[in-house]
């Protein structure tokens, strides 16, 4: 499959800076930050560490407001739309953690997910929708009700994926992915985040140090020194 | 309400989490509710000792007020028209009362000599008048019987009647419908008294009686106003000769126990000044006497109960802040998803909440027993502490007040209030209502404190470690 080509950005940032200020000190870590994520396209946010990747990633998907410049989702400012409502309707995140709720079963990480964000599956219920969509990376029935502490890290990069599949939003952020994944269980996520946005016409965004990875996406944004520049994959 | 889920599913995975805070609310919960078992038990007794006590009144002289000083020796006095008016308020059913004065047997009428001998001179006795004798404490407590005859009552007031002890109309061979004739107390006046009763005090002649000093055979009971009427001109006071009669002492008897208070204040509005150096007497004695030991505990339940509250409450809040530090992961990723923060400090909520009405159900299972017990067990030691001190009391010698000795009259135990030994303790709905509204009120606060540190969350923070 390959990326379509000149549809407008899911989302914008323009003039994008971040600072974090303590008491002694304030360190710029994105300067004046120009770029956009369109449907359909796997982006891939690469760069040395500190080089603010996580920063970018983080206002990116809500977790954090841009110091200065806008964020903008389908031409909103996340400022006016909320960042718990930009989170909650059309973003979901994937984190290198995992960051599952332990408490509960991979199915019940799923249906949690479902239900906060109030996903509805067209067809079936919520259980279903979550143990097809558990099914497709790779984690079948039995292994979706057990606990989560109780699955392998790739399994439970799986269930997280899964989480983020299952919400049906507009775009996908994950942080460093497959940095936990061993090569074939890390090759298996990134085919599910190409199709992703190949076949189902989702914007996906991967922060990743891995050359690979990054071969991998249509797009490819490279940050140093707090500026960034993209570059077109063409395969 | 994915959040009801999510605590649900919360309680049940963190097994050892939920099992020490169920713990922890479940002591709570028992000293709580032991506390409000404890109170409840003893407003009972209190209000069964009260009943017990009866609705009386005395009206007497202030002993606190003449042991410090505040009163003069001679003996207070109150206008009798003043207590007809506390007598004519609605709380009061009954009333009587008195007056004493020396009045001298004449006509060859002779005292008893044999046992304790007169104070008041060869023919001198104590008389006093009264108004209703059946309400006198001692006739009505059937210490006093009458033998024959009838009592003094309000209609006979101003008619020469009289009633004697038993073994004086014996000596002198006094049936009801004889005439004796009383002299007043300086001998100046006399008049001719019908004896209108026999009665029996059962006490010997031997024993002097403990309020004036005479032979219990020699006391005579005459109508209050004649008998004032013959000391005319005297201190003591009367009605006729221009002076108005008044009185030494009053006893009300009230329609309901439960009316005490109140009757009590409307009185003392009523007569206002003239109850100066007077005590209105509630049988308050015998109350405190009796409920002493269910004050002691009652109070320390309840001091014990508030401790336990505000300590399990802080105890409480800081197990909830250190499961929110615990679970920063866990709302980071709510947060994430777009959770909002309500709901996160919602489930928080309904965790305690749900853990504080497991308790407070299983408190209600043995808290009665348990109350029972340790209710029974303290109010026994508190009790016979009591009981020990009344009977070591020991009676100034007859004819003393004690006063002059260091002792204090009113330390001199009331016979037939013992203090109460026994409480039952019942478990109503409404106690185990309030426990759970104390025991939702701890976890609100318990949620409270740490719901701040939820609001100041930031999934960015938590979720990136920093990065």
């Amino acid at each position: 499959m390959t990326p379509p080509t000149a549809t407008p950005p899911a989302l914008r940032l323009e003039g994008v800076s971040h600072t974090y200020a303590d008491q002694r000190r304030r360190t710029t870590v994105l300067k004046n930050i120009d770029c956009s994520f369109e449907r359909g396209t796997f982006h891939t946010i690469l760069g040395p560490s500190g080089s603010g990747k996580t920063t970018l990633l983080s206002l990116a998907s809500g977790l954090d407001a841009p110091t200065r410049g806008t964020v903008s989702f389908d031409g909103q400012d996340l400022a006016r739309l909320g960042l718990g409502r930009y989170r909650n309707k059309h973003c979901s995140t994937v984190f290198q953690q995992y960051n599952l709720l332990t408490y509960m079963t991979a199915l019940q990480n799923v249906t949690t997910a479902m239900e906060i964000t109030g996903a509805k599956p067209a067809q079936g219920g919520r259980k279903a929708r979550a143990l097809q969509v558990l099914e497709s990376v790779g984690l079948d029935s039995d292994t979706a009700r057990r606990g989560v502490l109780r699955l392998s890290g790739g399994q439970q990069q799986r269930v997280a994926v899964a989480r983020a599949l299952a919400c049906d939003v507009d775009i996908l952020f994950a942080d460093e992915p497959t940095g936990n994944l061993d090569e074939d269980t890390a090759q298996g996520v990134i085919d599910i985040f190409r199709d992703l946005a190949h076949g189902q016409g989702k914007c996906v965004v991967v922060v990743t140090h891995s050359q690979q990875l990054a071969a991998q996406s249509d797009r490819v944004h490279t940050l140093r020194k707090g500026k960034l520049t993209e570059q077109v994959n063409t395969r | 309400m994915n959040f009801v889920k999510r605590a649900g599913l919360s309680l049940w995975a963190r097994k050892g989490r939920t099992l020490i805070t169920l713990c922890t609310f479940l002591v709570i919960s028992v000293m709580v509710l032991a506390g409000v078992l404890v109170n409840d038990a003893t407003a009972r007794a209190q209000q069964e000792a009260r009943r017990s006590v009866g609705a009386e009144v005395n009206l007497g002289m202030d002993l606190g007020a003449l042991t410090s000083g505040g009163a003069g020796l001679q003996a207070p006095r109150i206008d009798a028209g003043t207590v007809d008016a506390m007598g004519g308020l609605p709380q009061v059913q009954r009333y009587t009362y008195s007056m004493w004065d020396r009045g001298i047997l004449k006509g060859g009428t002779e005292l008893v000599t044999e046992g304790v001998q007169s104070p008041m001179g060869a023919d001198g006795t104590i008389t006093l008048g009264v108004l209703d004798s059946s309400l006198l404490p001692d006739f009505r407590s059937g210490n006093f019987r009458l033998l024959s005859g009838r009592h003094l009552s309000a209609a006979d007031k101003n008619d020469k009647l009289l009633m004697v002890e038993e073994r004086l109309a014996r000596k002198n061979g006094l049936r009801v419908g004889d005439k004796v004739t009383l002299g007043s107390n300086e001998g100046t006046a006399s008049a001719d008294f019908t004896v209108t009763g026999v009665y029996r005090d059962p006490r010997p002649v031997s024993e002097a009686e403990p309020e004036y000093g005479v032979n219990p055979a020699n006391m005579l009971y005459a109508s209050v106003g004649a008998f004032a009427g013959l000391n005319s001109g005297q201190e003591q006071g009367h009605e006729s000769g221009g002076g108005s009669l008044q009185v030494a002492n009053a006893v009300f008897l009230l329609q309901d126990a439960d009316d005490l208070d109140g009757f009590k204040e409307e009185a003392a509005r009523l007569a206002g000044s003239a109850l100066d150096g007077f005590a209105l007497d509630a049988n308050d004695k015998a109350l405190r006497q009796m409920t002493g030991p269910l004050k002691s505990i009652g109070s320390t339940a309840t001091l014990a109960m508030w401790l336990i509250g505000l300590a399990g409450a802080a105890v409480l809040a800081l197990l909830a802040n250190l499961a929110v530090r615990q679970r920063r992961g866990e709302y980071g990723v709510l947060l994430a998803m777009g959770e909002s923060r309500s709901r996160l400090i919602l489930q928080q909520a309904l965790e305690m909440v749900v853990v504080a009405a497991l308790a407070v159900g299983l408190s209600s299972l043995f808290a009665q027993t348990l109350t029972q017990s340790a209710g029974q067990s303290l109010l026994g030691r508190e009790a016979a502490a009591a009981q020990r001190k009344l009977d070591s009391w020991q009676a100034p010698p007859p004819g003393s007040t004690g006063i002059d000795q260091g002792m204090d009259p009113d330390e001199r135990p009331v016979e037939n209030a013992d203090p109460v030994d026994r409480i039952t303790v019942r478990l109503d709905p409404a106690d185990v209502a309030t426990v759970g509204a104390v025991g939702l009120g701890i976890a609100l606060i318990a949620t409270a404190l740490p719901a701040g540190a939820v609001l100041r969350l930031s999934p960015r923070a938590i979720l990136t470690k920093g990065k």
